[in-house]
């Protein structure tokens, strides 16, 4: 039973991989959900499942052990399947809301300067939710072929002038 | 099972417990700005004394253990409060409160109606967890949490920036989780246990037959706590997430959640994986120590922007506390005992300065109203004692004599130096005299140039307070050197040799087995020889 799973393991992060690579934010997101199954399998793997093994506790003979699988494991693959789901819907929330504010889903084409400066935050009328988006009337994405505004360019020009 | 003292033991939960029900209780008080403050803080404080006794008390009568719903240890989950434990402990809730004292006048109504305070404390949670537990797998619940608890911070008041960057932190950290899961199964796998006083026993008896996987597991977790750490090629994250950051959060962040890291690779690398000797690990992270040190004061040395390069400062300063851990795996058990002293002291140091010369610099950002250093200008005329703290803050941060950093640069450096490691030696003093020319940078621009207004932009007069008690507490470190080294010294004692931390846990049957360990050292210090 080693084998397969192992291979399944590896097809799982070798796509996760690829995906979480791709320049595309909803990928991003399920990338990380493909490597957290991958991560559970390995832990199913390391538990000792086989074909003929019984559920933790309830083999097939209760007077003994043999066959079982380690307990562990699942009480592990548990705790990390709240958490990831937890974490994997943050992370749609945040990429969804990147998406929002710049109009991109393309991390590249995202704004890599700082426009963030203090003066910003302590003025009253900037602080609260700088929540203006960028996407089409009502919030919805833009249709497919408009291109979506571009981002603003980084002023290198301002970093090397003299005070 | 117990220690001797069975008394206390139950309430070594106390230091979850606070924060997760203050964290419920201030949700529910959503709208009561005011009422919200004063409760956060009271429990932060409250908490932070009774870490202080506890404290006293592990140093007075020994490691203290609760085996958490009564299943015996290798199975039941540990928490564990050592020397070292007790010390980070202390250091995160005393932080904890400061910050707190600091957010009140720099968090805005409109930042705390999305929860900051529930958030601040749910991160303190998560930190004391990761600090308190003795068990691997939980130690990854803990850092979720934590991790949790920081993106909400992060994302307070969800500006552009601060969304953009928090995605950055996120995408690098669930990288992170998922080799934490995996490094902790194939550990699981080799080893058959994840309670860490059974991995230390075990560990130590395995020497030979299958260090060799342990060893590729302990390079995957060194992977996940050099990426918390930022150590040298995972860096990268850290000067673009951190300046997101809310003022005044940032000197928890970044005082305290890189040394939950830094905290981890202390418990793992020198406790727990001695399978080979350890000379693999300690060579891998003095490799990596150097590095870490430079990149990091070169990168801070190109920047403009306070924020930035005091971030940058944060990786160079892990890069000492990564060497005093390689240092840890010497043969000679009193370079390895001073080496983890230093680090526990760095460590300590670093959390007090490091958040300083954050809370200062979001004091005079609150006065020149930019955080871009060209832009700053006359801080030392606007505000005398502002300037003041800076200055002694910024010395300690470049271990000059007086303060804490000479202290713990003097300690490792001298642990080092007895090692014969005189190559990292080079790069950490080279580190300190690159560090008090960033620090010089920023005091001519920031506060020695003509003022760049006529008044203040905003009221920053209570935030002294806060920043006046971390900068005492940097001084007393210092000048009170050597009780603060004695216990340190005690930390590392119980941290190098881990027999008492096993005799708690597991009860008085399991003992490490010390003969096979310096064997094997000694083996596999003679093989490496060869192999050169």
């Amino acid at each position: 039973m080693e084998l397969p799973m192992a291979a399944a393991i590896a097809v799982l992060f070798g796509a996760g991989t690829y995906m979480i690579l791709r320049p595309n934010l909803i990928r991003l997101a399920m990338g990380f959900t493909l490597y957290s199954n991958a991560t559970n399998l390995l832990l199913i793997t390391i538990g000792g499942y086989t074909r003929t093994s019984g559920a933790p506790f309830v083999g097939k003979d209760p007077q003994s052990a043999v066959g079982l699988m380690d307990p562990l494991p699942p009480d592990i693959i548990l705790t990390a399947i709240v958490i990831s789901f937890a974490v994997g819907a943050l992370t749609l929330i945040i990429c969804y809301r990147v998406y929002l504010d710049h109009g991109t889903d393309d991390p590249e084409r995202l704004p890599t300067g700082d426009e963030h400066d203090t003066a910003d935050e302590l003025s009253p009328l900037k602080t609260g939710p700088a929540f203006a988006p960028v996407a089409g009337p009502g919030n919805h994405p833009p249709a497919r072929g408009v291109p979506s505004p571009a981002p603003t360019p980084r002023q290198w020009s301002d970093r090397r002038r003299e005070p | 099972m117990v220690g001797p003292e069975e008394g206390t033991v139950n309430s070594l939960i106390l230091p979850l417990l606070v924060p997760f029900l203050t964290a419920l209780v201030l949700a529910l008080l959503s709208g009561r700005y005011r009422l919200e403050r004063v409760l956060a803080v009271a429990s932060s404080l409250g908490l932070t004394i009774w870490l202080v006794w506890l404290l006293l008390y592990v140093d007075a009568h020994g490691i203290q253990a609760v085996v958490i719903g009564g299943w015996t240890a290798p199975w039941g989950i540990a928490f564990v409060a050592d020397r070292l434990a007790c010390i980070m402990l202390v250091s995160s809730a005393g932080l904890g409160t400061i910050v707190q004292v600091y957010t009140c006048w720099t968090v805005t109504e409109a930042q705390q109606k999305y929860f900051f305070y529930p958030l601040m404390q749910i991160t303190l949670l998560g930190v004391n967890w990761a600090f308190i537990t003795g068990d691997l797998f939980n130690l990854f619940v803990a850092y979720e949490v934590m991790l949790l608890g920081s993106y909400g911070m992060m994302m307070v008041g969800a500006s552009r920036p601060q969304v953009r960057q928090t995605l950055k932190y996120v995408a690098i950290n669930s990288i992170g989780s998922t080799l934490f899961v995996v490094g902790c199964g194939v550990v699981y796998a080799t080893v058959g246990t994840l309670n860490m006083a059974d991995l230390a026993v075990r560990t130590a008896a395995l020497a030979g037959e299958r260090s060799g996987i342990v060893t590729a597991a302990s390079m995957l977790l060194l992977v996940v706590f050099g990426l918390k750490a930022a150590t040298f090629p995972l860096t990268y994250w850290l000067p673009d997430c951190y300046p997101v950051v809310p003022a005044g959060v940032i000197g928890y962040v970044a005082g305290l959640l890189t040394k939950v890291g830094v905290y981890s690779l202390l418990r793992t690398f020198v406790m727990l994986f001695r399978q080979d000797g350890s000379a693999f690990a300690s060579d891998a992270l003095l490799f990596l120590s150097g590095f870490t040190m430079l990149l990091g004061v070169l990168g801070a040395m190109c920047q403009w922007e306070t924020r930035r390069l005091l971030s940058w400062h944060i990786i160079s300063q892990v890069g000492y506390m990564i060497m005093g851990i390689g240092l840890a795996g010497s043969l000679d058990p009193r370079v390895a005992q001073l080496a983890v002293a230093g680090t526990i002291l760095h460590v300590v140091h670093n959390i007090i300065v490091k958040s300083c010369l954050f809370l200062v610099g979001g004091a005079g950002e609150r006065i020149t109203g930019s955080q871009q250093l060209k832009r700053m200008g006359g801080v030392l005329e606007l505000s005398p004692g502002l300037a003041g703290l800076f200055l002694v803050a910024a010395l300690s941060l470049a271990g000059m004599p007086p303060f804490s950093g000479f202290l713990s640069k003097f300690v490792l450096t001298l642990a080092a130096l007895s090692g014969g490691n005189y190559v990292v030696v080079t790069a950490a003093i080279l580190t300190g005299f690159l560090t008090l020319y960033s620090m010089t940078k920023i005091w001519l621009y920031a506060y020695w140039r003509a003022r760049c207004r006529q008044r203040p932009l905003a009221s920053f007069r209570p935030l002294l307070a806060p920043v006046a008690v971390l900068v005492l507490l940097s001084v007393l470190m210092g000048v009170c050197a050597q009780p603060v080294l004695g216990l340190a010294t005690r930390a590392a004692d119980s941290l190098t040799n881990p027999a008492e931390y096993i005799r708690v846990v597991l009860g008085p049957t399991k003992t490490l087995p010390t003969q096979a360990i310096r064997q094997t050292r000694v083996a596999v210090a003679q093989a490496w020889e060869a192999a050169r």
